[in-house]
This record gives structure tokens, C-alpha cells and sequence, in this order.
């Protein structure tokens, strides 16, 4: 397999709702990202899409439709999805067009537009669940977090506010995102009293709904040196999905992100991902899943990421920074493009060009992951400099 | 990071609305249909593979463990515990496991005090009179604790 670089990084605004159509948005993230690769559309052999469900625009092969604004007209063009995870799935898909050689440079963009559909984009979810099942119950989503948010917390004997401690971070954190949609400097006591939306979940251990777009550009290592000095290399991809019946796992352990972490750690050679991961972008729609996810990844013992989250280590400035970005939950889910600004922010950090969200230490090695379907895919992209 | 300046996120849209008329007939499918048969008479039907030795619900006709046909279905037992819980407003969610079965259900539950709530708590369907079944999911009009 060829050596895989990402040389180039850019993304829009993530805000509730955008004048700009989804093909307006994944131009302007497409544009960016050429530009900071100092690249041109002509440049570019291949382009990987990634996009949500159709259902939030009521556009069937939406691939298809945002394929001009993707810079993908004329040229070998898929998209890729895997629901939440598809963000980091992106990368992924976009690594092997390099790796394998069929492509030297490959566009990856990642598009949300989650605000056409009324009176709320949560009512395209009801569209994943089982006909027969589940919708004439009337379930929701946030019901099935709800209670994988309980039973996470039960298992371990988890406090409300040490989870609430996430959405302080993270949200704290965006305060220093020139994209972010909801940065906030917030207590532990604004989680706890915020409006209960479905018991244990609040207003604000939940991340917004959103319109954006990212995108980054993937070049083999010849053509990378010729365009920077400073390539960052993607050196691990990983990708797992379990069963669309979410009542068929452990709602306490996501088994699917070790399995597409494993994947990844292999690739890349890692053995002791705690040491050897030096700060991640890991999934956070809701302040619990970063936890889960962190246990998932192996970056915390099951049940005691609350403790790291607590001691600091998760800050910034600590041991192991998790989501310096600000995450979904303070840069916002535009979905796909969430995934990709995680996997941008690895870009940046690693490079140093983060700005004011940049971690205190020094850092060599990130881990961005994703996460969705229905509670059963995990997608993992490991970056080095 | 450059950003385009006309990108504030802040001038307003011109809408247009529009809405799609879909409607859809599913089949509930093989396994599907003597779950719904299951219900009607008021069980809970799991899918059984005698080579993993193993129940699942909802039953399948293929084992996902080791991706042979399953070979037969049966009856889950009466009272399963509470795996986990959510409420919102009176309505209270849950998911059931039963005992020997991979899978757990989802349903409404209803009780009388929801402070006594406990994951680990047994919990019973409770079907609604046999002669208005109609081998839908809300033929279980609930669960309720077994106690």
C-alpha cells in the first residue's frame, strides 16, 4: 500500500441554518480545502462524498445532486455512508483510492443540510427505525440514548454531572472555533438545569442540529512532497458496523468502535493506545457518548472516563486532550461534515496551525472517530506527523 | 483558516416549501409474520439456532452468529427484567431482556411510582384483550413491574 497525506484542510461555518444550498456549501468547504493545498479542481483525480440521510432534504440520490458542488463532475465519484459515522468514513474511503493507487489526489468532502426538513430535522430519523417494531411506538432517537445514557451510567455507577463536565469542555473549548455554532462558557449546574428533553438527557448534554460542510484534500506521498513540506500522513483507518437492531447489543460498551479502533491501532502500529494516541477528536452528539467512546477507543478503562474527564485529563491543556475542537457538541453536527472537521482538526493540531485551540503539548499522533447508524457503526482515522 | 467574509451565517433565507405524498406497504416478512402470529396469542416468539445454542428476538430466519438458517422458533419467558428506562413528560420507555435470549425489547411501561424505577427490576407484558389483536407491535399494550 502507498503512503497517504493529507496536505490540505477547510470547512464553512456550521450554524442551524444556512442560506447556502448543500451544493453551495460543499463548494465553499471544496474551495477552502484546494486553496489551503494550494491545489486546483484539475488537480484532483478522484472525489469521495459523504452525506447523511437523504431524507433531511428530501432528495433522493443526494450524492448525486451534490456532485458539481464537490468539485466531482466528470470524474470518478462515490459517496459514502454510513450514517453518523460517515464523517470519518470520508478519510477512509478517500485513504484507499490513494493507497491502492487507483488515485494520487483525492478530494473528500463531507456535506450536512439537515434544516429543510419540518417542523424539525429529527423527524427524518424516525425513518431509520424498524416499520414493524419500533414506529408504531412512535420512538425517537433521543429515547434510544436516553436509555443507553441510563444504562451507562447505571452499570458504572456514573454521575449526571460528571457527564454534564463533557458539555462544559467541549462547548468551552468552541469559544476558540471560528466555525462553531454553539460555543458557550456554561457550569456543570447550567447541564443539570437545562430543559429536560427525555430523561436522563437534557438541552444541554445534546448537540444542535446543523447546516456545513468540510473537506480535505489526500495525495500520494510524491505528490505530496511537491506541494508541501509539511505533509501529515494518515497512517491508520479503521471501520466497524453491527446489526441495525440496536436492542441486539451492549448499550453499555459501543464493541463496534474497539473493533473499528483495532483496525486502525494495527494499521498504524499502535500497542498501547492510552500512551501512544497523543490527543483525539472522538464522537460527541450527546456529552455521554465522548465517554463511551473513549472507553470504546481504549483511551479510558470501561467506566472511568468520567474520572479522567474530572482530573483534567481531557482538557487542552492536559494529558490526553479530547476534542480541542470543541466537538459536536460546541462546533455543532452538521453530520458527515462534523466527522471530516474532526478529522481537519487533527490536521491542524498536527501541523501546528490550530491558533488558540491549540493543545499545550506537543503532538505527533491524533485519532479522530465517528459514530451512528443506529447506534452501530464505529469509524476511526489515525494521523501522524 | 481563511474564511470567505460574505460566509457570516447570518442573512436571511428565501424559502420554499414543499411536500412529498409517500405512503408505504411493508412486509413484515417470514420471521416477521409468525412474530406478529406470536403476538396475537398473545407470546413473545424468539428465533432459536441449535447449532450456536442460541435465542434471539426479533426472531430472524438466518442466525447472524453463524450465518445458517435458524431453526425454529419459541416462546420467551413470561416476565423478562428491565434493561434500561427513559421518560419524558408521563410516558416512560424501556428496554426488556428475557432470560436465555439475545435482544431485548422496546415498549412503553407503565407504573404506579416511577421513583421505584431500577434497572434489574422484572417487568411482564401486558396484551390487550385477544379479540382487538391484530399481531401489531401494540398488541403489547405495555409492560408493567412484576411485583
Amino acid at each position: 500500500m502507498r503512503k497517504v497525506a493529507v496536505i490540505g484542510a477547510g470547512m464553512t461555518k456550521f450554524r442551524h441554518r444556512m442560506l447556502e444550498t448543500g451544493r453551495e456549501l460543499s463548494f465553499e468547504a471544496s474551495r477552502a480545502a484546494l486553496d489551503s493545498a494550494r491545489m486546483d479542481i484539475k488537480n484532483v483525480d478522484s472525489v469521495v462524498l459523504g452525506s447523511a440521510p437523504d431524507a433531511f432534504d428530501g432528495l433522493h440520490m443526494k450524492g448525486e445532486y451534490l456532485l458539481d458542488g464537490a468539485g466531482g463532475s466528470g470524474k470518478p465519484y462515490t459517496r459514502v455512508y454510513v450514517g453518523g459515522g460517515t464523517g470519518v468514513f470520508i478519510p477512509a474511503a478517500a485513504w484507499w483510492h490513494v493507497a491502492s493507487g487507483v488515485s494520487d489526489v483525492v478530494l473528500a468532502v463531507g456535506e450536512e443540510k439537515m434544516s429543510p426538513l419540518q417542523p424539525h430535522p429529527q423527524y427524518a430519523f424516525w425513518s431509520i427505525f424498524d416499520q414493524f417494531l419500533e414506529r408504531p411506538l412512535g420512538v425517537t432517537l433521543l429515547w434510544i440514548f436516553s436509555l443507553e445514557m441510563r444504562r451507562y451510567m447505571s452499570v458504572y455507577g456514573i454521575k449526571e454531572e460528571d457527564i454534564a463536565l463533557v458539555a462544559v469542555k467541549n462547548k468551552g473549548n468552541a469559544m476558540d472555533h471560528p466555525s462553531a455554532q454553539l460555543p458557550m462558557r456554561i457550569t456543570v449546574d447550567d447541564v443539570m438545569k437545562s430543559e429536560p428533553i427525555c430523561t436522563p438527557v437534557k438541552r444541554l448534554d445534546v448537540s444542535p442540529t446543523s447546516d456545513g460542510a468540510a473537506a480535505l484534500v489526500l495525495a500520494s506521498e510524491d505528490v505530496a512532497r511537491k506541494y508541501t513540506d509539511d505533509p501529515v500522513w494518515i497512517t491508520g483507518v479503521g471501520w466497524n458496523v453491527d446489526t441495525t437492531f440496536w436492542t441486539n447489543r451492549d448499550l453499555c460498551y459501543p464493541e463496534y468502535v474497539e473493533k473499528a479502533a483495532m483496525m486502525a491501532y494495527k494499521m498504524a502500529g499502535i500497542s498501547n493506545p492510552g500512551k501512544e494516541i497523543d490527543f483525539a477528536e472522538v464522537y460527541d452528539p450527546f456529552d455521554y457518548k465522548e465517554l463511551h467512546h473513549m472507553e470504546g477507543l481504549q483511551l479510558a478503562k470501561r467506566g472511568e472516563a468520567p474520572k479522567m474527564t474530572r482530573e483534567g485529563v481531557t482538557q487542552r491543556d492536559g494529558d490526553l486532550p479530547i476534542n480541542p475542537s470543541g466537538g459536536l457538541l460546541g462546533v455543532g453536527n452538521p453530520i458527515a461534515a462534523a466527522g471530516v472537521m474532526k478529522v481537519a482538526e487533527l490536521f491542524w493540531q498536527l501541523r501546528g496551525e490550530a491558533g488558540r485551540r491549540q493543545v499545550k503539548k506537543p503532538v505527533h499522533r491524533g485519532l479522530a472517530q465517528a459514530w451512528g447508524d443506529l447506534m452501530q457503526v464505529g469509524t476511526v482515522v489515525i494521523m501522524e506527523r | 483558516m481563511e474564511y470567505n467574509p460574505l460566509f457570516d451565517g447570518t442573512y436571511h433565507l428565501r424559502p420554499w416549501v414543499d411536500s412529498l405524498p409517500l405512503e408505504y406497504k411493508y412486509s413484515l416478512g417470514v420471521a416477521g409474520k409468525t412474530f406478529s402470529e406470536g403476538l396475537r396469542r398473545g407470546k413473545i416468539l424468539a428465533s432459536k439456532c441449535s447449532r450456536c445454542n442460541e435465542s434471539r428476538i426479533p426472531p430472524s430466519i438466518y442466525c447472524v452468529g453463524c450465518f445458517g438458517y435458524s431453526d425454529g422458533y419459541v416462546q420467551v419467558s413470561e416476565t423478562g427484567t428491565l434493561y434500561s428506562f427513559a421518560s419524558r413528560g408521563d410516558l416512560v420507555v424501556a428496554a426488556v431482556e428475557f432470560k436465555g435470549v439475545k435482544g431485548l425489547l422496546f415498549h412503553r411501561l407503565v407504573v404506579s411510582d416511577r421513583n421505584k424505577l431500577e434497572i434489574g427490576a422484572p417487568v411482564r407484558p401486558v396484551f390487550v384483550q385477544e379479540a382487538i389483536r391484530k399481531g401489531d407491535i401494540t398488541d403489547i399494550d405495555h409492560f408493567e413491574l412484576a411485583v
